[in-house]
């Protein structure tokens, strides 16, 4: 574990527990509304917030507001891929995504993780823009 | 060390945020913060324990024409007035602003958005029962159904919401309606607040332009449907654009429209193909890692692409929108608009082609007819009951008091760059789409949501410009205004809108009479059923023009070709509905029921205190299977 940043691996560390328990519930006898809290915490808090952490070090705020949306659109997406590929009842694909949540969050554990930039977005010029 | 010449003071968003709210700069060193967001906490806690209960003693029963607002208890709004003031406070907060304005936003959100969802016995809103159906539907048999219902032709959100059912383990979606407002809700504001202050760059603003987005939202879009989904992406899009991808570039249109002879023609070239930001070098030297601008084009797409599956009018928007701020220099990817261009076009194409074969004509058919669209969407909401009329009233009075403040906003705010123009075209530009159809004659509604991000925006910047008595009190004088408005906008239909148990009794009991395959036949659309069972049965468009001009010849050749039967549907909601937004006599309802009950086709085949089932009886004589008691 290379990370000192006490914050990050907090926020690591909830997304990797999370994300267990979202594996976890369906295969366990729990209360169903235990079930639905873990599976949809599994998505919100799923690998998108992580992957946007790691390629761009914003801030956690924004990873998660961000990430949790297209967390969403990811969802989507891949219900309709498994409907249209016939694959829908066969096999738990809805595991995919806490099951590369854990591994990205054992990623981020791994990786040196600056500290939060913590600035506004600079809005940059284009190349040849005149003022 | 930055040198700061002699004469100049180095302004800092701090600093700029810090004169908004008339305090201090860089007071956060005070030890009193810990003490005032622990009592600013408290606060919040205290007033949503008291709002819970106040909301809980609020009887059902007492909701009337006007809506909820008869039903509220008055602690409802004395807990309202506190949370505002409170809210206020903690605008002008020296430390810990941004969690104390996070904990009243969600508490403001816990109460306003979700006071139907403790107040009402059932899960309210007829059609998201319906999305429940249809989400079940493909969590069970795992296919869609485009030839039963045209939102099967952009599945993606049931789709996603299959995968969650199936992965919860839940018995039926139903379970997951009564909250959806709420968490969607609350999921929007951290977008808004990101959007907000990529545009105004400043903390401040950002606040103000969120806490008015709750109370502006009016428009009910956010239970469980497709475009309450499509509106989160749509929000995530615009941020991406104008966030982590944004530019503060001179307007492109000069350098498109070019001299060409008598005329002018749009130049397509070069600028088209640069700006890419994996070709722009200075875009990496100013900190944005290849990584990151890779994720975040990666991002755009993929959220186009969830858009373009899972509603039908949120990518096009979202196209144009991207479009606008390309030529407003706003956002750096350029060409990709022509990605979701012909992402949205080739699912149309494609993905879609169960909605528009044979009926090309509901697509394209009210493209250009202005007036029409407009008439339907508005002229023909301005009927019905007095109440109901009241309700359209103050829905008319929000949304065009943040349309103003939104253009007065515009022409008062002086950003000097890109993001004035980038604002008003992205106001301006929903409007277009009252030039595509009618949308079902909702077509202004959407045009207010689509609006809503960059009209907030805008409004809290033209609050920022007011300087006396402070910006502060004109935001809190804002949304006292707001607050009222907004419960009867919003809550002003629930006499019609909420679910009533009885009635979801009497669907289930149609289910298990109906024989599979019969056709059901509802008087109008606000009927909670295909909850279950949505491919077992032919359902029959409401048919309220009928039911109203006591037309039953017209229903009997809705159900006598079918050999196995029909059955008509009448529920207290579907009564009221027609009388509030139709103005029909308020015995309308007694009427249809006395008309079927006389008429030698149909037989009163179930009863409860809020709905009746009628059966129809083929001509040769009573149904063997069911004949009458």
């Amino acid at each position: 574990m290379t990370s000192t940043r006490r914050p990050d691996l907090a926020v690591i560390a909830a997304f990797g527990l999370m994300a267990m328990l979202a594996i976890a519930a369906p295969l366990t006898h729990v209360p169903a509304g235990f079930r639905l809290f873990a599976v949809l915490g599994g998505v919100l808090l799923g690998p998108a917030s992580l992957s946007y952490r790691m390629a761009t070090r914003h801030r956690w705020t924004e990873c998660l507001a961000v990430g949790a949306t297209i967390n969403v659109a990811i969802v989507m997406l891949l219900g309709e891929v498994l409907v249209a590929a016939h694959f829908w009842h066969p096999v738990p694909f809805e595991l995919f995504i806490p099951v590369t949540t854990v591994l990205l969050s054992a990623a981020l554990l791994r990786q040196p993780v600056p500290s939060s930039p913590g600035a506004r977005h600079e809005m940059p010029r284009s190349p040849g823009a005149r003022r | 060390m930055l040198k700061v010449p002699e004469g100049y003071v180095l302004q800092t968003p701090d600093l700029r945020d810090a004169r908004l709210s008339g305090r201090r700069p860089h007071a956060s060193m005070e030890p009193s913060g810990h003490a005032r967001a622990a009592v600013g906490a408290l606060v919040c806690a205290g007033l949503l324990a008291v709002g819970l209960w106040a909301l809980r003693a609020s009887p059902e029963s007492r909701i009337g024409p006007y809506g909820l607002i008869q039903a509220l208890s008055p602690w409802y709004y004395a807990v309202l007035a506190g949370l505002l003031l409170s809210l206020m406070w903690a605008l002008g907060a020296r430390k810990f602003r941004a969690p104390l304005l996070s904990l009243h936003l969600i508490v403001l959100v816990i109460l306003v958005h979700g006071a139907p969802a403790i107040v009402e016995s059932a899960p309210r809103f007829a059609t998201a029962w319906l999305h429940a159906g249809f989400t079940d539907y493909v969590a069970m048999a795992g296919r869609f159904l485009p030839r039963v219902d045209a939102r099967f032709s952009w599945p993606s959100f049931f789709a996603g919401s299959a995968l969650l059912d199936k992965a919860a383990g839940l018995p039926a979606a139903t379970a997951l309606i009564r909250w959806w407002p709420v968490a969607l809700n609350l999921l929007y504001l951290p977008l808004i607040f990101q959007i907000a202050r990529a545009f105004l760059r400043s903390d401040e603003k950002a606040w103000v332009a969120t806490i008015v987005f709750p109370l502006a939202n009016w428009v009910g879009q956010d239970y469980y449907s497709p475009q309450s989904i499509a509106f989160l992406l749509y929000l995530t899009f615009i941020f991406l654009l104008v966030g982590p991808l944004g530019a503060n570039d001179r307007p492109l249109w000069p350098r498109y429209w070019r001299a060409h002879g008598q005329g002018r023609v749009l130049r397509m070239g070069r600028p088209w193909l640069r700006g890419g930001p994996w070709m722009d070098h200075q875009y990496w030297q100013n900190g944005h890692r290849p990584r990151a601008v890779g994720f975040h084009v990666g991002a755009l797409v993929v959220l186009m692409a969830a858009m373009a599956t899972g509603h039908q009018l949120t990518p096009i928007v979202a196209t144009g929108i991207a479009l606008m701020f390309v030529l407003a220099g706003r956002t750096r990817v350029r060409w990709l608009v022509v990605a979701f261009a012909l992402m949205t076009t080739a699912w149309v194409c494609y993905g879609a082609v169960s909605f528009w074969a044979g009926h090309f004509g509901l697509l394209v058919g009210q493209a250009g007819a202005v007036r029409g669209n407009v008439g339907s969407s508005i002229l023909a909401r301005l009927q019905g009951s007095q109440p109901h009329q009241f309700v359209v009233d103050a829905r008319l009075a929000v949304s065009v008091l943040i349309w103003l403040l939104a253009l007065l906003g515009g022409l008062a705010w002086r950003s000097g760059g890109a993001d004035r123009r980038a604002l008003v075209a992205g106001l301006l530009l929903p409007f277009a789409t009252v030039a595509g159809g009618s949308y079902g004659g909702e077509v202004v509604l959407r045009i207010y949501l689509f609006t809503l991000p960059f009209a907030v925006c805008l409004v809290a910047a033209l609050i920022a410009k007011i300087r006396w008595p402070s910006p502060r009190v004109i935001a809190g004088a804002l949304v006292v205004l707001l607050v009222p408005l907004f419960l009867v906008a919003r809550w002003g239909n629930e006499l019609f809108e909420l679910v009533r148990p009885s009635e979801v009794v009497s669907v289930k009991a149609l289910y298990r009479i109906a024989r599979p395959g019969s056709t059901l036949i509802s008087i109008t659309p606000q009927l909670p059923w295909r909850f279950a069972d949505v491919a077992r049965f032919r359902y029959e468009p409401s048919n309220l023009d009928e039911f109203a001009l006591e037309s039953l010849p017209a229903i009997v050749r809705l159900v006598e070709g079918n050999r196995r039967g029909g059955y008509v549907i009448i529920t207290t909601s579907q009564i009221v509905y027609g009388w509030q937004t139709y103005g029909l006599a308020r015995s309308w309802g007694t009427t249809v029921k006395g008309l079927l009950s006389r008429s030698p086709y149909f037989w009163l085949r179930y009863t409860n205190p809020n709905a009746q089932i009628f059966q129809y009886i083929p001509r040769g004589g009573h149904d063997d299977e069911h004949p009458p008691a």
